[in-house]
C-alpha cells in the first residue's frame, strides 16, 4: 500500500500558514449565494420582464389543465379500468438477481443463512415499505446467467425462469405470504421488538392469492411438498440441468430450514415478546394463548 | 501485570474507580513495555482510603508510553495523521506518547464554505424573531369615515388607521414570532465537524491530553499552564463524559475564556469560537467512532421533513 | 361496570406482568395481540391471578441478533477469482498514479450519470478524488477522446474534488478507473 501527497495536505499545509480559521473569516464558495434581485434600470426596469398588463404581468394565470372554458383533455376521455384501486392493490417492489448476487459478493447477505424479507432489508439496499402497500420482494430475472449462489431464499413473488435459476445452483426458492402487519415486524424488526408486542400470527393469504401460493410450479409455502419436489423435477427436465440430491449436500441442514406458515422469524414463535434490553423472551404459558398462537 | 501497566500510563491522581473505567480502553493501545521502578508506583491497595488532594505524584517511567494507536475503517491512500500525548499535570509541557489519528477526521480537506454553512446553521435555526406590528384592521377604532367623501377641500379618506396615516396600521410590518428553523443535511453537519477538526489539527491549535485532572484546583495554575503552552486566549477542554474532574472545573469556574465541554455537545461553532482545542484521549476514542460510523453506516441520509 | 375498568397501557412485557391485572384474565385476545391494552376488573381481588404466567427464556435470544442489522456496512469477503459474479473488482493493492480514486463505503467507484436540463444534458461525475486531479482530468481525456472521436469537455472542481464530463460515459470512466487498479 502506498500513500499520495495530494491536494488535500497540499491545502491543510497552506491552511497552516494562514491566520487562524475562526468565526470572523468564513466565507461560502463564490456563487453559491442566491439571491432573487427584481431587474432594475433602463433596460431591463420597466417591465421586470413580465410582459405588459395581464394575467402574465399580475401572476393571474388560470389552474393548469384549463383551457379557456372548452371541455379540457383531461376530462375528455373516460379513465382507465385498468388502474381502478391501484392504491390499493399488493406491491411487490422489484430486486434483481443480480442485486441480489451482488450483496452476497460484497458480504451485505450471508448465502449460509436462509435468505428472507429482513435479510434483505438489513442490507439497507433494497426497500420495502409496507405503508405503500409492498407486501414484499418480488425476485425478478435480471442477471439470471451470472447468478451462481446457492442459496436458501423467501420471497413474496417471482416468475418461473428464477425458480430455475436458483434451483439449478442446488438452492432453494419458496414463496411465502405475509399480511401487512407481519411485512412491518419482518422489514425492521429491531424498531418492533422495541414495541414491545408480541410477534404476530401471520394470517393466510387473502382470497385472490391463494392460487398462487398453493402453486407448486410457483414454490408456493402452501402447496403440498410432494408435488413441489415433482415440480423442481420437472423444471430441470425442461430447463435442462440436473436436481442435485439434498440430504447429501453439505449445506442441507440450513437448505431445509422452513418456516412454520404461521410463524414470521426465523427461530420465533407467534405470540412470544422480545425485550432487546435485558436480552430475554418472554413466552406466553397459558393454555389459551398457546391454542390461540398455534398454527 | 495489566495493573502495573495501567499506572505507569496513567500515574497522576487518578481515582481507582476512575482508571476501572478506562480499563477497556487500554487494550486499543500497543504500549511499549518499560522498566521502572515498582516501589514509586501507586498500588491498587494504596489508592484506595487516600484522600484525593493528596495522592498525586509526579512519578513516571521512560516516555514515550503509547507509540501506535489502531485505527478503524483506514483510508487506502492516506497515511494516518499523528499528534502528540500531552498532560495536564505540569506547566511545561510534556509529551506522554504519540497517537495515530484518522486521516479522513483528522485531516480532510478544508472546506471553508462546509464550515460557513455550519455556522450559518447554527446561528440561525434557532433565532426567532419576536417583532410584531399591528395592522390597520388590529388597531382600535378606524372603523368610521373620519369626513365626507366631497366637499371637504381634502384628500378623500376612509380610516383613521389607514397606514398613510400618522398612527395607522402598518402595511407588510413584521409579523412574528417567526421561526428561522431549518435542518442542514446530516452529511453537512458531520463534514463540519470533520473539517473544524482538521483545520484546527492543521494551524496546530489541537492538543490531545491523557486527562483533564490537573493538581490544583486553583485558577492561576491552568492560566499559567495555558500561557507557558501558548495556548491562545481561548480554549475548549471536551472530555468523553459530562461528569469533569473536580480541580479543572472549580479552576474554570471564574474564567469565560475556557470552557469545558463533553464529546456530545462538541460543535462546529465552539471549536470555532475557541483558539484551541483540547480534547482527552478517551473524546477523541468516541468522536473517531460516532463519526467513522456515521461515514459507514449501512443507510443513506434521509432528508429532514419540515413539520408544521 | 365502565366507571371501574382499567386500562393499562403496556410497554414491554414486564409492565404486562406487573400491571394491575385483577379478576378475569385477558378475555379480549387484543389484549395480548395487538394494541395491548389490558383490561380488567377490581371485582376480584385474588393476588394469584393478578400476573399473567409467563416463562422467561434466553435460549432463543441468538434468533434475535441473527435479525437485527450491522451498524457499518461490512468489508467485503474474500474471493478467489476476480471479477465475481456480479462483476465486482476489489481495488489493486499498489497504487502506480499521481492520483487516487476512494471507493463509496458501498464498495463501489463514486462515477455517476447526471441529467440535466430535461434530460437533454447528461453529464458523468467522478467524485472522492484525491492527489492530482489535473492529471486525472488529463487522462480521463486522454482514454475518453480516441474512443468516441469528438472533444472530451471536462470539469474540475479543486474544493470539492469532483472532474465532470460532458456526455455519459459511466461504464467507459468506470472501465478507466478499474484499470487505473482503483
Amino acid at each position: 500500500m502506498s500513500y499520495i501527497a495530494g491536494i488535500t495536505d497540499k491545502a491543510l499545509k497552506l491552511i497552516a500558514s494562514m491566520p487562524r480559521v475562526a468565526l470572523n473569516n468564513l466565507k461560502g464558495l463564490p456563487g453559491s449565494k442566491k439571491t432573487f434581485q427584481r431587474r432594475r434600470g433602463r433596460e431591463k426596469g420597466s417591465k421586470h420582464g413580465r410582459g405588459d398588463k395581464g394575467q402574465g404581468a399580475r401572476m393571474t394565470l388560470p389552474r393548469l389543465g384549463f383551457e379557456g372554458g372548452q371541455f379540457p383533455f383531461y376530462l375528455r376521455f373516460p379513465k382507465e379500468r385498468y388502474y381502478e384501486g391501484h392504491h390499493m392493490k399488493r406491491q411487490y417492489p422489484p430486486l434483481s438477481l443480480l442485486q441480489l448476487q451482488r450483496m452476497i459478493d460484497l458480504g451485505r447477505v450471508n448465502p449460509d443463512e436462509p435468505i428472507d424479507l429482513t435479510t434483505l432489508c438489513n442490507t439497507k439496499l433494497y426497500k420495502c415499505s409496507p405503508e405503500h402497500h409492498h407486501y414484499g420482494v418480488n425476485l425478478t430475472d435480471e442477471g439470471i446467467d451470472i447468478f451462481q449462489a446457492k442459496v436458501n431464499i423467501e420471497v413474496q413473488w417471482t416468475t418461473e425462469n428464477v425458480i430455475a435459476a436458483v434451483e439449478r445452483n442446488g438452492g432453494v426458492i419458496t414463496s411465502r405470504f405475509y399480511d401487512i402487519q407481519s411485512v412491518m415486524a419482518l422489514v425492521n424488526p429491531e424498531k418492533f421488538f422495541q414495541r414491545g408486542i408480541p410477534i404476530p400470527k401471520c394470517k393466510l393469504p387473502p382470497e385472490d392469492a391463494i392460487e398462487y401460493y398453493t402453486d407448486p410450479h410457483f414454490r408456493g409455502y402452501l402447496a403440498d411438498p410432494e408435488k413441489v419436489a415433482e415440480a423442481r423435477l420437472e423444471l430441470a427436465q425442461k430447463y435442462g440441468y440436473e436436481v442435485p440430491d439434498f440430504s447429501k449436500d453439505p449445506l442441507y441442514e440450513m437448505l431445509k430450514q422452513k418456516k412454520d406458515p404461521r410463524q414470521i422469524f426465523f427461530g420465533l414463535a407467534p405470540g412470544w415478546v422480545v425485550n432487546l434490553k435485558d436480552r430475554v423472551i418472554l413466552k406466553p404459558k397459558a393454555q389459551e394463548w398457546k391454542e390461540y398462537y398455534h398454527s | 501485570m495489566l495493573g502495573s501497566r495501567l499506572h505507569s500510563i496513567f500515574p497522576v491522581c487518578y481515582t481507582y474507580a476512575r482508571i476501572q473505567e478506562l480499563h477497556p480502553l487500554l487494550k486499543r493501545f500497543i504500549v511499549r513495555s518499560t522498566s521502572c521502578n515498582q516501589d514509586n508506583l501507586l498500588t491498587e491497595k494504596s489508592l484506595v482510603g487516600v484522600p484525593e488532594s493528596s495522592i498525586y505524584v509526579a512519578q513516571r517511567p521512560s516516555i514515550p508510553l503509547i507509540t501506535k494507536r489502531e485505527i478503524e475503517f483506514p483510508n487506502r491512500y492516506r497515511e494516518p495523521k499523528q499528534a502528540w500525548l500531552e498532560s495536564l499535570d505540569t506547566l511545561q509541557d510534556e509529551k506522554l506518547g504519540l497517537v495515530d489519528l484518522h486521516p479522513d477526521i483528522f485531516g480532510t480537506y478544508p472546506r471553508i464554505d462546509i464550515l460557513h454553512a455550519n455556522i450559518l446553521w447554527q446561528r440561525w435555526y434557532k433565532k426567532i424573531d419576536y417583532a410584531f406590528v399591528r395592522s390597520r384592521a388590529e388597531m382600535p377604532g378606524g372603523g368610521r369615515k373620519p369626513r365626507p367623501q366631497k366637499k371637504t377641500g381634502l384628500k378623500r379618506q376612509g380610516s383613521i388607521r389607514s397606514p398613510l396615516w400618522r398612527g395607522g396600521g402598518a402595511a407588510f410590518g413584521p409579523r412574528g414570532p417567526q421561526s428561522f428553523y431549518y435542518m442542514l443535511p446530516m452529511s453537512i453537519r458531520t463534514l463540519g465537524l470533520r473539517v473544524a477538526l482538521s483545520v484546527k489539527y492543521a494551524q496546530n491549535d489541537l492538543h490531545i491530553v491523557n486527562s483533564l485532572d490537573i493538581p490544583s484546583d486553583d485558577p492561576k495554575f491552568i492560566e499559567d499552564l495555558i500561557d507557558t503552552r501558548f495556548w491562545g486566549f481561548s480554549a475548549l477542554f471536551v472530555d468523553d463524559i459530562d461528569i469533569m474532574p473536580r480541580n479543572i472545573s472549580l479552576a474554570l469556574k471564574e474564567l469565560p475564556q475556557f470552557n469545558l465541554m463533553p464529546v456530545y455537545g462538541l460543535n462546529v461553532y465552539s471549536m470555532l469560537k475557541h483558539e484551541t482545542l483540547v480534547l482527552t484521549l478517551a473524546a477523541v476514542e468516541k468522536l473517531e467512532k460516532k463519526l467513522l460510523a456515521q461515514m459507514h453506516k449501512p443507510e443513506n441520509d434521509v432528508a429532514y421533513k419540515k413539520r408544521h | 361496570m365502565a366507571a371501574s375498568m382499567i386500562s393499562v397501557v403496556c410497554r414491554c412485557g414486564r409492565n404486562i406482568l406487573r400491571s394491575q391485572i385483577k379478576g378475569k384474565k385477558y378475555c379480549d385476545e387484543r389484549a395480548w395481540h395487538g394494541s395491548a391494552v389490558l383490561r380488567a376488573t377490581d371485582e376480584s381481588t385474588h393476588r394469584e391471578e393478578e400476573y399473567v404466567d409467563i416463562e422467561f427464556s434466553t435460549d432463543e435470544f441468538k434468533y434475535v441478533e441473527k435479525l437485527l442489522p450491522s451498524k457499518t456496512v461490512p468489508e467485503p469477503p474474500k474471493h478467489t477469482l476476480y471479477p465475481t459474479p456480479s462483476g465486482w473488482v476489489p481495488p489493486a493493492a499498489n497504487l502506480s498514479t499521481p492520483y487516487a480514486v476512494n471507493r463509496t463505503k458501498n464498495h463501489n467507484l463514486p462515477v455517476y450519470l447526471q441529467v440535466k436540463v430535461g434530460g437533454t444534458r447528461k453529464l458523468t461525475l467522478i467524485r472522492k478524488i484525491d492527489g492530482d486531479i489535473w492529471a486525472l482530468e488529463a487522462d480521463i481525456r486522454n482514454f475518453l477522446e480516441p474512443i468516441t472521436g469528438k472533444k472530451c469537455l471536462t470539469q474540475v472542481h479543486e474544493v470539492a474534488r469532483f472532474i465532470r464530463v460532458r456526455g455519459n460515459y459511466v461504464t467507459e470512466v468506470g472501465k478507466f478507473l478499474i484499470d487505473k487498479g482503483f
